[in-house]
C-alpha cells in the first residue's frame, strides 16, 4: 500500500513537471516574443527567409533573428537582462567575411543608444565580439574592429524561428 | 531503504527529461495562425495606406503613422544617433518644403508579428521623391522597425533606415 501512494506520487510529480512550462519561458511569453515570420506576397523580394539565434546566460538572453536584404544584415535583437527591462531593437550591419559587423539601435532605461556589434560565424551560430570601444557623435563603435575578441562561451546557437 | 533510493532516482531521472531544453526558451505559442496572419495583414495595410497617403497629402502625411510617444525613436540613414519623435517632426516638416511628391514601393517586406500589438518589419524599399523644380531621385532602402498597435491604429515605434542606392534622374 505504501509503496502504490509512493508511485501514485511519482507519477502526479512526473505528470505536473512534463506539463509546465519552465520559469524563463513563462517570463518569455508574457515578453515581446517572436513568434513566426508571415511572408511577404510582394515580388521581386531580394530579402532571404530569416534565420533566428538564441543565447542563453545566467544573466541574460539574446535573441537574434536575421535577414539578408539587398546584400545588407537586417534583423531584431532582443535582449533580456535579469538587472535591466528587456530591450528590443533593431540592427543592420555587413557580413566582412565571417563576422557580421553592424549597427543595434535600441532604447534601455530611457537612454536611446546606437552601439556597433561584431558577430562571428561559427558553425551554425554566431559567437560575440568584443574590444575597446569609442564614443564617435553619440555611437560607440569599436577602436579596433581587427582587434576584437570573441567569447566563445556566449553562443548565439541557431534555433527555428517557428516555434 | 534501496527501493527507496531507487524510487528517488528514478523520480528524479523523470523530472530530468521531462523537463524543457533551455534552447525552447522562447516562443510563445501566445500568437495563434490566424492572429499572425491578420497582424501581417493589418500592418502591410498599414504600409499600403502610409505611402498612398504621403504620396497624395505629402510628407506631413507621416505623422498619422509614427508613434507619437517618448518611446519613438528612429535611426536615419547617415545618422549616429536615433532621432526622437521631435526631432522626426521637425525633419519632416523640413523635407515637406523641399519635395513636391514622394513615392515609396516595398521590393521586399517581411513582416514578424511578436504579440498581439507588437511586430517586427523588415525589407528593402523603393523611394522616390521629386522635389518643387521636378528633380527626381530614387533611393533603395533597407528598413527594419518595430510597430506597435495603438487605438487609432499600427504606428512606426522604432527602427532603423540605411541608403543601399541612390540614383537621380
Amino acid at each position: 500500500m505504501k509503496s502504490y501512494f509512493f508511485y501514485l506520487f511519482a507519477l502526479s510529480c512526473i505528470i505536473i513537471a512534463c506539463n509546465s512550462k519552465p520559469a524563463e519561458q513563462s517570463n518569455a511569453d508574457a515578453k515581446a516574443t517572436p513568434t513566426d515570420e508571415v511572408k511577404n506576397e510582394n515580388t521581386s523580394s531580394q530579402a532571404k527567409e530569416a534565420a533566428c539565434y538564441r543565447y542563453f546566460g545566467k544573466n541574460d538572453t539574446i535573441y537574434l533573428q536575421l535577414s539578408e536584404v539587398y546584400g545588407t544584415m537586417t534583423g531584431m535583437l532582443l535582449v533580456k537582462n535579469n538587472q535591466k527591462d528587456q530591450n528590443v531593437g533593431t540592427l543592420q550591419g555587413k557580413m566582412m567575411g565571417d563576422v557580421l559587423i553592424g549597427d543595434y539601435s535600441f532604447k534601455s532605461e530611457g537612454t536611446m543608444s546606437v552601439r556597433q556589434v561584431a558577430l562571428k560565424k561559427q558553425g551554425d551560430g554566431f559567437i560575440e565580439g568584443y574590444g575597446d570601444v569609442s564614443e564617435v557623435n553619440g555611437k560607440m563603435v569599436f577602436k579596433n574592429p581587427s582587434a576584437l575578441k570573441f567569447d566563445e562561451s556566449r553562443v548565439y546557437a541557431k534555433v527555428p524561428c517557428k516555434q | 531503504m534501496n527501493r527507496q533510493y531507487l524510487y528517488s532516482l528514478f523520480i528524479f531521472l523523470a523530472l530530468l527529461s521531462c523537463s524543457k531544453p533551455a534552447s525552447n526558451l522562447t516562443p510563445s505559442g501566445e500568437l495563434s495562425d490566424t492572429e499572425k496572419t491578420t497582424i501581417s495583414e493589418e500592418v502591410r495595410e498599414m504600409f499600403t495606406n502610409y505611402y498612398a497617403d504621403i504620396k497624395k497629402n505629402g510628407m506631413t502625411a507621416e505623422f498619422n503613422y509614427l508613434d507619437h510617444s517618448p518611446s519613438f525613436y528612429w535611426l536615419v540613414p547617415g545618422a549616429t544617433r536615433p532621432i526622437t519623435y521631435a526631432e522626426a517632426e521637425q525633419g519632416v516638416n523640413q523635407q515637406a518644403q523641399l519635395y513636391a511628391s514622394i513615392d515609396n514601393k516595398w521590393k521586399s517586406l517581411y513582416v514578424y508579428p511578436l504579440k498581439s500589438d507588437l511586430a517586427f518589419y523588415t525589407g528593402e524599399m523603393e523611394s522616390t521623391v521629386t522635389d518643387k523644380s521636378g528633380n527626381s531621385s530614387t533611393y533603395t532602402v533597407v528598413e527594419s522597425g518595430i510597430v506597435i498597435k495603438r487605438l487609432d491604429g499600427w504606428k512606426l515605434l522604432n527602427g532603423q533606415t540605411t541608403t543601399i542606392k541612390a540614383e537621380a534622374h
